[in-house]
């Protein structure tokens, strides 16, 4: 260790301590608090990418706007953080029926249409930087700590995983039970079969996309209570995406789920032991690797 | 169609046009100022960059979305070549670009053999990778991690550079052509096209597919080594930056991947309009770009080259 900053020293200090059993809870606490974040936020990814078998590059900016709209309605009209997630969910699921307007034609075309979500998540978040300035945006919300088996966690870990859970859940038995669900599910299997059967393609690649921006969104309003959101955020938590649909494996949303506590759990530790550079680091290297060993997810259940 | 007035060119003006053009590249570092000679510069690295991605990108398909990690990993790896062992910089160049070309098949050997939906995904997230372990403290004995650090000048002016960018960029263009005129362009263009059948023709797509990458990766490797000289001074930020991925792959698909000469003229012409538009709206800059890419896939999906040859302006040569 070159630099001695009295954080620096603190830290390893706290590392030199021998590990005990808090020690050891404190990462995966937090690694699961985080990873279900990272899970709700995947599962939106990994609907589209399953229905519509392009990779939404676009995501990380749904993200961000979601955080955005709970910012302005926080900061205009003193809306609680918690109230603002149906009007997020309404709003981005309509900016997404807007979005899918220009993918549908190259949607067909796998490489057309990576492109193009790639000139488009560039073109909104640089409208993003000059409508809502390169400030690291946050919403001080329940952020008194309280503690659980020894490690003392802020309260909105509570509402996070809540609502994650929740909205996972929702999502879950919406695509089991509902036609539209089901709809969805048959036109991510195949979709010639499914037309065959009556199933309008269009609007169930409308739906779903809305959804998974809708998810992403919701995602974006529990980042600025828990982290902070600015314009530049989305291709990192792209990246997180991709590593969390990759360790699931492509296209199965239960996957992503587990994938995203899987790899909360894995920065978690990472900035544990070394710091958040290094975690993100070993997050992202961790998707070639995965795709060396085990290309079809976790539970080898993605398809090829 | 006798009738038709057609817009010819006599053979000797053209060599005149030629001729001055030439002229003007060959001696423009003594003739202009510093300003033009730093943006031809810049055009030359574009022109490599562009002609790598165009080997992968332009002739399989497989689009290469962590194109910037190869070129950030040529300007550490000349850095660390120029600053830590104290090379001269022709070999420091070329063993960059050896460096990320060895990085580029070890990384290509397991993924190019599956769908390229999932080469997009892992080529973006190993970008992004090597940039957090490069800012990382792990190794910022050798990289000085994320607050940059400034690269050795080994006795190369800009004149020098910008010959050496024009060498590097004459080679691309000289490489595309041969790829492009050989059987294995024909091989890669029939991955493009449909790949399972090319398997069935009893042609080994994976290995071809990492040819080219290597290929890709020794350019973005060489580029990215002479713009850590050019800027002289290199941060994580910058030299992974997803703008320059962004630009590459817009300057391939306005010129049409898998043509010799798009390609060129897409760099030539938007590395001027980068300019123009980095000088005019500096912060509608990526935006711009951004809007332009998406114009281009919906109403030019083939590019302009190809564009050209559908209307019988240009004759179809895979030549061109």
């Amino acid at each position: 260790m070159l630099a001695h900053s009295p954080s620096r020293d603190f830290e390893t200090s706290r590392k030199t301590k021998e590990l005990s059993m808090e020690m050891i809870l404190d990462p995966i606490l937090r690694g699961i608090a985080v990873g279900v974040l990272y899970a709700l936020v995947s599962s939106g990814f990994a609907l589209i990418l399953g229905v519509m078998k392009i990779i939404n590059l676009v995501q990380g900016e749904f993200l961000m706007l979601g955080g955005y709209i709970t910012f302005y309605l926080a900061l205009f009209f003193d809306v609680n953080p918690i109230l603002s997630l149906p009007i997020v969910f309404v709003l981005i699921f309509l900016f997404g029926i807007l979005t899918e307007q220009v993918i549908d034609p190259v949607a067909s075309k796998e490489s057309a249409g990576v492109l193009l979500t790639f000139g488009l998540a560039a073109f909104i978040r640089n409208l993003a930087l000059i409508g809502f300035t390169a400030n690291f945006r946050i919403i001080p919300y329940l952020v008194d700590p309280f503690t659980i088996l020894g490690v003392s966690l802020p309260q909105y870990t509570i509402l996070n995983f809540a609502i994650a859970t929740f909205s996972m859940a929702t999502l879950f038995i919406f695509l089991k039970t509902t036609s539209w669900g089901k709809a969805i599910r048959a036109i991510s299997q195949n979709v010639n079969l499914a037309q065959v059967c009556g199933i309008e393609a269009r609007k169930i690649r409308l739906l779903s996309y809305g959804l998974g921006a809708a998810l992403s969104g919701i995602g974006g309003t529990l980042l600025i209570i828990s982290r902070n959101v600015n314009p530049q955020m989305g291709p990192g938590y792209l990246g997180i995406m991709f590593a969390v649909v990759i360790l699931g494996g492509l296209g199965d949303i239960v996957g992503a789920c587990v994938g995203g506590i899987i790899i909360g759990l894995i920065t978690a530790f990472g900035e544990f032991f070394f710091s958040s550079t290094v975690a993100l680091a070993i997050v992202y290297l961790l998707v070639p690797l995965m795709l060396l060993v085990r290309p079809r997810g976790l539970f080898n259940r993605g398809e090829l | 169609m006798g009738s038709e007035k057609r817009f010819t060119v006599t053979k000797g003006s053209m060599i005149l046009i030629s001729v001055l053009i030439l002229g003007f590249v060959a001696s423009a570092p003594h003739i202009t100022s510093y300003y033009v000679t730093s943006l031809m510069c810049m055009i030359f690295f574009y022109i490599g960059l562009v002609q790598g991605l165009n080997v992968l990108t332009g002739f399989t398909g497989y689009v290469n979305f962590g194109y910037a990690g190869w070129v950030g990993l040529g300007s550490y790896a000349t850095m660390i070549f120029l600053n830590k062992l104290n090379m001269h910089w022709l070999p420091a160049f070329f063993l960059s670009g050896l460096f990320t070309m060895m990085v580029g098949i070890v990384i290509g050997y397991p993924l190019l053999r599956l769908r390229g939906i999932y080469f997009t995904i892992a080529a973006f997230t190993f970008a992004e990778g090597i940039r957090f372990l490069v800012s990382s403290e792990l190794l910022s004995p050798l990289t000085h991690g994320g607050e940059g650090v400034s690269v050795n000048n080994p006795d190369l002016s800009l004149t020098g550079q910008y010959y050496v960018g024009l060498a590097v960029a004459l080679i691309a263009i000289g490489v595309v052509y041969k790829v492009s005129t050989s059987r294995l362009g024909l091989r890669l263009l029939a991955i493009k096209g449909e790949e399972l059948p090319t398997q069935c023709l009893g042609i080994n797509t994976t290995m071809h597919k990492i040819v080219a990458f290597a290929i890709s990766s020794f350019f973005a490797g060489t580029v990215g080594g002479l713009m850590a000289v050019y800027t002289f001074f290199i941060t994580p930020e910058a030299s992974f930056s997803v703008e320059i991925t962004l630009q590459t792959i817009l300057m391939l698909n306005l010129g049409g991947g898998g043509t010799v000469l798009g390609p060129v003229f897409a760099a030539i012409f938007l590395t001027l309009v980068a300019e123009l538009l980095w000088s005019k709206f500096v912060f509608l800059h990526t935006g711009i770009l951004g809007i332009v890419l998406v114009l281009v896939i919906l109403f030019l999906p083939q590019g302009i080259v190809p564009w050209l040859q559908d209307r019988r302006l240009l004759p179809f040569s895979r030549k061109l």
